[in-house]
């Protein structure tokens, strides 16, 4: 492996070697992965938007990754409202405000909880699952194999996945979003019975467009990483079987970094707005 | 492609490639004619799979050149380079069968992305393919439904399906039984006799190789240190190339 600085985290080639990872251990090899990560989103946009697109293999993928993530990211949802309403209703009580607990759970749910929630699983199962895929074909020469024989894998392979992710990310969101309102009036009605339509007028009375728009836009941002960076590590994986699970746990990992730092960029923005 | 006139295929001249401070290919020379059938033999591990990914252009050599009709295989255009493509094949040593798709899929991929064939015409080129290697029964299976041996003979199939002019292959036999093995070796030889096609071939069968070797090539230390029929390398007054012919 390259070289280590005196600028080496001990703890991170800890992790590396303890959780199979091949996080950057040093300042150089950290600068190294960032350039390689833009070199490979730039070849990504110069890719994309040029002809002959792969449609149908973008929508399959498509697909593919909402199917796959709807029910773990259905039932996530549903647990997020139910308990954060279960949990509200004492400490709004308290303040004689139990009226509001539909709509500080959805402001609560749609800015923030939602979103990155349901983004942080996603990269969990389809971080991970692209960085398998992509490093197994890597390593076994299938990507060899299309390149030698002109098929365009990079748009074959990568430009699909990323767009896949980007796009279906949104709408997964949206229905982890719903299906967390559901748990909400579920757990409201545990306590006290509340009919579904004055549940729902409550719970979006609160809600500006200012709540759902950037919500809404930093999921797409969210999807683009996580395709973005399982791609780059499946892609770019070393040569030997390890490396598949490496360029699997890896993906998680720094796409889930990407979620978190981006939700935070997002939230200091939108608070300039 | 004519090149001055002359029947060369394909030239390797001077190649060198180092990994890290590993140095493999120390000055790699070659010439194939056009319909010529050359073996490469060499010991495990010295660098037989790397000078084909050279060639192919998987690797870039640190030195040297390549030049393949006409085109130098490192310096191509853009227009250049899809012809390159098509006009060489390469059997990689794992099959490197795309593994998602079925047998079919494998072989259509090819033809769908590069040539826009489509509905029968594109299924009677998968049958053609598959005929000759003998497997069209396994059309609809997938990869991990079939033995090694098949993933072999299917990957050479999806190989041979786009037509190439030269075809270099990794280990084309290993793994298969002599019977079919020597069905590969005739096919190799049929492919050059109607075809013309040029190959270079990658292998530690003695019987493959005395079947369709025009040319032996010995790789020892980075460099083709012996050449000649394979007669001549056969009874090689070298030690070294002549254990590549005896197990006794
Ligand atoms: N992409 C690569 N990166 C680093 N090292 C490599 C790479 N490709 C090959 N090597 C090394 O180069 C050497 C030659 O490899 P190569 O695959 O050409 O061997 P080979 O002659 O084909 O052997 P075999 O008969 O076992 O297939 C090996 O030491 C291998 O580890
Ligand atoms: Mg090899």
């Amino acid at each position: 492996m390259s070289k280590i600085s005196n600028t080496n985290l001990n703890v991170i080639v800890k992790l590396n070697s303890a959780f199979n990872l091949s996080l950057p251990v040093s300042v150089e090899e950290f600068l190294e992965k960032t350039g390689k990560i833009f070199l490979f989103a730039k070849r990504f946009f110069t890719e994309a938007f040029l002809p002959p697109f792969d449609f149908r293999e973008a929508y399959k993928q498509s697909f593919s990754i909402g199917y796959k993530s709807l029910p773990l990211i259905g039932i996530t949802g549903f647990i997020i409202g139910f308990t954060l309403t279960l949990q509200s209703i004492p400490t709004l009580n308290k303040f004689g405000a139990a009226s509001l607990v539909p709509s500080m759970v959805a402001v609560a749910v749609l800015r923030e909880i939602g979103p990155v929630i349901s983004s942080l699983i996603f990269a969990g199962k389809i971080g991970s699952g692209i960085g398998a895929e992509l490093g197994s074909m890597r390593v076994t020469e299938q990507i060899d194999a299309m390149e030698v024989s002109g098929t365009r894998p990079f748009r074959y392979l990568v430009v699909t996945r990323i767009i896949a992710s980007t796009f279906t990310l949104p709408l997964l969101v949206i229905y982890a979003d719903l299906i967390a309102l559901l748990g909400g009036f579920i757990a409201v009605n545990i306590s006290s019975p509340m009919n579904l339509n004055l549940y729902f007028m409550s719970a979006f009375s609160g809600l500006g467009f200012m709540d759902v728009i950037p919500a809404t836009i930093k999921t797409y941002f969210f999807g683009f990483a996580i395709g973005l960076v399982g791609c780059n590590e499946g892609w770019n994986a070393a040569r030997g079987t390890e490396s598949v699970g490496i360029a699997a746990n890896t993906a998680v990992v720094i796409s889930s970094l990407m979620v978190i730092i981006i939700d935070m960029l997002a939230v200091q923005i939108t608070s300039l707005l | 492609m004519n090149m001055n006139g002359t029947d060369i295929a394909l030239k390797i001249e001077n190649v060198t490639k180092a990994f890290g401070s590993l140095k493999i290919l120390k000055g790699v020379n070659l010439e194939a004619k056009k319909a010529e059938t050359i073996v490469i033999l060499g010991r495990s591990g010295t660098g037989k799979s790397v000078i084909l990914k050279c060639i192919i252009g998987l690797l870039t050599p640190d030195s040297g050149k390549i030049i393949a009709f006409g085109m130098d295989s490192h310096n191509l255009t853009k227009e250049q380079r899809p012809i390159f493509r098509k006009k060489i094949g390469y059997l990689f040593q794992g099959g490197a069968l795309y593994d998602s798709m079925s047998i079919r899929e494998n072989l259509e991929f090819p033809l769908i992305r590069q040539e826009d064939y489509q509905g029968e015409l594109l299924t009677d080129k998968v049958i053609s393919a598959l005929r000759s290697v003998g497997l069209e029964s396994a059309i609809d299976k997938m990869p991990s439904e079939v033995s090694g041996g098949m993933m072999k003979r299917i990957a050479l199939a999806r190989t041979l399906i786009l037509e190439p002019e030269i075809i270099l292959y990794d280990e084309p036999t290993t793994g298969l039984d002599p019977f079919t093995s020597k069905e590969i070796s005739e096919l190799i030889i049929k492919l050059k006799e109607e075809r013309k096609v040029t190959s270079i071939i990658i292998t530690h069968d003695i019987p493959c190789a005395r079947l369709v070797a025009d040319r032996v090539v010995v790789l020892k230390d980075g460099i083709f240190f012996k050449q000649g029929t394979f007669s001549e390398m056969e009874s090689s007054d070298d030690e070294f190339v002549r254990g590549f012919f005896d197990f006794k």
